[in-house]
């Protein structure tokens, strides 16, 4: 009989006893991609093109599905250390236009790597890919591949959004560190016009008509959409749909300290203790402070969250996938009493807590799944306070902060204390303030043998240029410092604006992560 | 606070998709009209009813408004095509006040019925109509969402009234190529005073979508809410390619032997001889490019591998999770907790096993596996009872009240084909015995259910004109446009199998009466095709 089973045991998934490979990792859906998918981004300077690519890729991480940015701008600095005016990019630069190709070129080389190498399934070309000439080659280079291409082609015509643009992130480009601001908005503004001669918008009505593609018109306004593919370049539209720029934060709590937190129980259906009704008091106390318009409240559908939500005497909503993460037969045991009585299912959690399923019940991994329909509704509201779970807000928060697999299941979270989300540029300004109601500490850390180096599930959403058109390499960037330095000099951006109280937390000691 | 799992009382309607779905609530602010566009044979009644079927399925109160059908209830004969000449002012009045007898239904329905979703299914091609509509939705705070079916190809034309329009109530006894010529006609009529949706100027600040060429493109203009967000999600990702989905449960398990629920056992000797026989039909179907999906429950494994094709294990298909009732049997469950036994025998679909899922849940997990369906050519589904019922009552159209005593027997396979409006099912028995799991509906309740709360949860395709223009209606079954369809030349795969397998085949078919009202619990509909015997007419509504 081929019908032998036997049980994966960290994701407790069953598979055929014979000697067939494995299946992949994430098998719990649908397969997202059959094969490899260049997302190649069109439209002129300061049409919110690195801001769709890298937050389309923060998500496609997110769910699953391993994406990363390559963005041109980044080849063309290393390939031309200084820059130093629109000169460069003016159409008639012939000189430059070699290097524009050249690092465009050295990008593809890239992506290629990444996508038939690296195990990468999607790649997002960020670059301006405004003539057909470029697009032309993009589509050789994939068809040569294999690779599917989608075109994402953002059209605003609205002076005052480029204008806002172009102060929010442009100003604080590399390119114009030692330029004052009025200077930089006018150079840019000429760079604009070296592309906008020779820009052929794609064109779904003949020439475009057999591409995949879609148009975001006017900040999402209006959505043209083309020859859609498959199940992933479906859910980009989706989710492209969704989003929008409308400033906003969002707040992210647990509930109130439980019963079952007092006696280190995981899971169950406990209420609040009195600590934690405190906490709900102090909630509604910070929540008025706030001062915020039309706040929406979201709880999941456990006691705790609830009760923490009564107290604010504001309408909500209650959501089961909000949920805490389900722990199966460990339901309701302290770690001490699943160390007892499954030591080796204690074992086996620490060490890949992303992907470990507690028998009947779920991993880290099924959490995302389940939580994807509420970060989509996240990004479609506009204020929103969540009041959820130890590992939902992990999973939340590892969203919004672009996380890898391997750091979600250990950022901290810790009882009663806020965290307040303010989407700012590129990423996403974090202020965690503790409202200074004591609570248990309800946080494991990684065991030290189980702290690994990076491997392929990382989530970046930065760029890593591997095959840069110099043979001097940039210094492998911490993409996570960079930016910080980058996002400091946003003046929204205050770094004391962060509580210190947490020390020991590195996500949350800096002000600004992206 | 309340003791139940759910921690609600009952509510009343308004409070409805507030509390118990909280993935319905961001549908539901307002109610909202969808206004469908387009000229005649562009699909519009498809999109109408499949987009209400969806919403419906997924716990938004949905129904359809066709236009059509009250123009033929107030003009009891048609003629020909000089009824909907733009010079016919006779006739031009007769459907304006049509239309305002239809948007007085969508008013009642709206505001009187608890319902959050009117589909205004009519061609609706000039300004002026979309003018009246829209001042009818503000005053009556209704949002509106405009779906606009555009489509050049003529082929596809020919093939939607071949396809529907021929069968149309319209043209009762007249052969095709005077229907195709009449019907082109009245195309014609029409198209003298297209004004399409205009998104650079005219209609600029509507909300709405346009379907291009069934799907190839879409043009999507303000969405301004969750649930336009998600129309337009589904309408992309809708196709109309022929295609088959089967839907079968795991071979039999030991668990299901001893009567247990839930768990995660093996396959019984007979569920594993199932899984050869299904693997041998699936070779006889020969499908092209089939997919198979699993959960992630050893029983389904056990029995796609049998199959010896690739497959993919989603573990949203898992079975219900019964909470503190897993591995139980029914006996122990009724001893144990014989209060949770008995409110799960009053209201099935809203009921949640503690610390586990109700029906509900189960619809709202399964709601990407829909969307992938939809997407998707021929698959075969491997899932459990309560995850088949779910899915099947999205193909058929069921309420929430028959969703959780839909009969999908083990060792059973169901055949599911679009067809037109519908899509028609055949039941195929493997002829390996299994235990029933199948516990019917207590009768104790589907009386005695508060009125107020069937129109909430009624799943309804259909529509019925309130207030129609003439007194006397027409029989229910007719409704919307399609007449019953002699089966029997529509059944290849059935007389294919005249020889060899017949002796153990025994075959069900049953065309999905998926605008029948109100439909009867029962599967009295379905005729059973033993053997040898020559296909039966097939009561078909389509």
């Amino acid at each position: 009989m081929p019908m032998e089973l036997t049980q994966s045991r960290i994701q407790k998934i069953w598979l055929p006893n014979d000697n067939r490979p494995a299946l992949p990792r994430r098998s719990c859906g649908p397969q997202l991609a059959n094969s490899p998918t260049v997302i190649v981004m069109v439209g002129l300077p300061a049409r919110g093109k690195t801001y769709i690519s890298k937050k389309l890729t923060r998500y496609l991480n997110w769910i699953g599905v391993p994406t990363k940015v390559f963005n041109v701008g980044e080849y063309r600095r290393e390939a031309v250390k200084h820059y130093s005016s629109y000169d460069f990019f003016r159409p008639d630069n012939e000189e430059a236009m070699k290097v524009r190709r050249q690092c465009a070129l050295a990008a593809l080389r890239d992506v290629k790597l990444y996508l038939t190498e690296e195990a990468g399934q999607i790649a997002v070309f960020d670059a301006t890919n405004t003539t057909r000439e470029r697009r032309g080659m993009i589509l050789n280079f994939a068809k040569e591949n294999g690779f599917k291409v989608f075109f994402i082609e953002s059209v605003c015509n609205d002076p005052t959004v480029v204008a806002s643009n172009v102060r929010e992130v442009k100003l604080s480009s590399p390119d114009y560190r030692d330029c004052n601001s009025t200077d930089a908005m006018e150079d840019f503004m000429k760079r604009i016009n070296c592309y906008q001669a020779s820009y052929q918008p794609l064109d779904p009505d003949d020439y475009d008509r057999e591409l995949s593609l879609i148009k975001v018109i006017d900040v999402g306004r209006r959505f043209l959409v083309n020859r859609v593919q498959d199940h992933i370049q479906s859910r980009i539209v989706y989710y492209l749909m969704n989003i929008h720029v409308q400033p906003r934060t969002i707040y992210l709590c647990r509930h109130g300290e439980s019963e079952f937190n007092l006696k280190g129980k995981i899971g169950g259906d406990s209420g609040l203790s009195n600590r934690g009704k405190k906490f709900a008091r102090a909630l509604n106390k910070f929540v008025e402070e706030q001062n915020l318009k039309d706040l929406k409240v979201w709880t999941s559908q456990l006691k705790r969250t609830i009760q923490t939500a009564e107290a604010l005497q504001l309408p909500y909503e209650q959501w089961k996938a909000l949920n805490e993460i389900d722990a199966g037969v460990c339901e309701e045991m302290t770690y001490e009493e699943i160390r007892e009585q499954h030591p080796e299912e204690f074992a086996l959690r620490d060490q890949d807590k992303y992907y470990y399923r507690y028998p009947s019940g779920e991993s880290y991994q099924d959490l995302v799944q389940r939580l994807e329909p509420v970060i989509m509704e996240l990004e479609r509201q506009e204020n929103v306070l969540v009041i959820c779970h130890q590992a939902v807000m992990r999973c939340l928060l590892a969203y919004f902060l672009d996380k890898s697999a391997d750091e979600m299941p250990y950022l901290k979270c810790p009882l009663h204390t806020v965290l307040k989300l303010t989407p700012v540029a590129y990423g996403c300004r974090v202020e965690s303030i503790s409202l200074n109601i004591e609570a248990v500490n309800t946080h494991r850390d990684r065991p030290e043998e189980g702290k690994k180096g990076p491997n392929p599930l990382m989530r970046r959403n930065s760029v890593t240029p591997l095959a840069s058109p110099e043979p001097t390499k940039k210094p492998r960037i911490n993409s996570f410092e960079e930016h910080v330095a980058v996002s400091s000099a946003l003046p929204g951006c205050v770094p004391q604006e962060v509580p210190s109280q947490l020390p020991g937390q590195p996500l949350l000691g800096k002000a600004c992560l992206t | 606070m309340g003791e139940s799992s759910t921690f609600l009382g009952r509510l009343d309607c308004s409070h409805w998709a507030k509390f118990s779905s909280s993935w319905a609530s961001y549908m539901t602010n307002s109610p909202t009209l969808i206004v469908m566009i387009g000229l005649p044979a562009r699909g519009k009644t498809y999109v109408s009813k499949k987009l209400t079927r969806y919403l419906n399925w997924i716990g938004v109160p949905t129904k359809v408004f066709n236009l059509g059908v009250y123009r033929r209830e107030a003009v009891k004969s048609y003629k020909s095509y000089d009824f909907f000449r733009h010079d016919n002012k006779e006739a031009m009045e007769i459907r304006k006040r049509c239309a305002l007898v239809a948007l007085q239904d969508v008013k009642a329905y709206l505001l009187e019925e608890c319902g959050q979703i009117a589909v205004f299914d009519a061609t609706n091609t000039t300004r002026e109509r979309r003018d009246l509509i829209l001042s009818f939705a503000k005053e009556n705070a209704f949002k509106v969402f405009f779906v606009e079916s555009v489509c050049d190809d003529p082929e596809v034309i020919a093939a939607n009234i071949l396809e529907v329009k021929v069968s149309s109530p319209d043209y009762p006894e007249r052969n095709r190529e005077n229907v195709m010529d009449d019907f082109l006609k009245r195309i014609e009529c029409y198209k003298v005073t297209y004004q399409p949706l205009d998104p650079d100027a005219y209609d600029k600040d509507l909300s709405f979508i346009k379907v291009i060429n069934v799907g190839q493109r879409f043009l999507v203009n303000r969405v301004q809410d969750y649930i336009q967000s998600k129309i337009v999600y589904y309408l992309m990702n809708i196709h109309v390619q022929p295609r088959t989905i089967y839907l079968c449960r795991h071979g039999e398990s030991e668990y299901n032997l001893v009567g247990k629920i839930g768990g995660d056992s093996g396959l019984s000797p007979r569920g594993k001889q199932f899984a050869q026989a299904l693997k041998k039909f699936i070779e006889e179907q020969e499908i092209v490019d089939l997919k198979v999906w699993t959960s992630q429950l050893k029983r389904t494994i056990q029995t796609a591998e049998s199959l010896g094709v690739m497959y993919e294990q989603w573990k949203i298909l898992n079975e219900i999770d019964a909470g503190v009732c897993e591995e139980m049997t029914y006996g122990e469950i009724e001893v144990k907790y014989p209060d949770e036994f008995a409110l799960r025998d009053q209201e099935k679909y809203l009921y949640r096993y503690p610390g586990g899922e109700s029906y509900q849940d189960l619809v709202q997990r399964l709601e990407p596996v829909i969307m992938e369906l939809e997407r998707q050519g021929n698959v075969l589904v491997i899932s459990h009872q309560a995850v088949m019922r779910c899915l099947l009552a999205y193909f058929l159209d069921k309420s929430a009240d028959e969703l959780p005593y839909l009969r999908c027997p083990l060792h059973t396979i169901l055949k599911l084909t679009p067809v037109a409006y519908g899509c028609k099912v055949e039941t195929i028995t493997l002829n390996v015995e299994a235990v029933n799991t199948h516990r019917d509906k207590p009768c104790l309740n589907s009386n005695t259910l508060p009125a107020g709360h069937s129109p909430v949860r009624m799943r309804r395709n259909s529509f019925m004109p309130r207030a129609s223009a003439d007194t006397v209606k027409r029989p229910w079954h007719y409704s919307v446009g399609s007449k019953p369809l002699d089966l029997v030349g529509a059944f290849p795969s059935l007389e294919a199998r005249d020889g060899a397998d017949q002796q153990q085949l025994q075959v069900e078919a049953q065309v999905v009466p998926s605008l029948c009202f109100p439909c009867p619990p029962s599967p009295a509909v379905s005729v059973v095709l033993t053997g040898m015997q020559p296909v039966p007419r097939v009561f078909v509504s389509v």
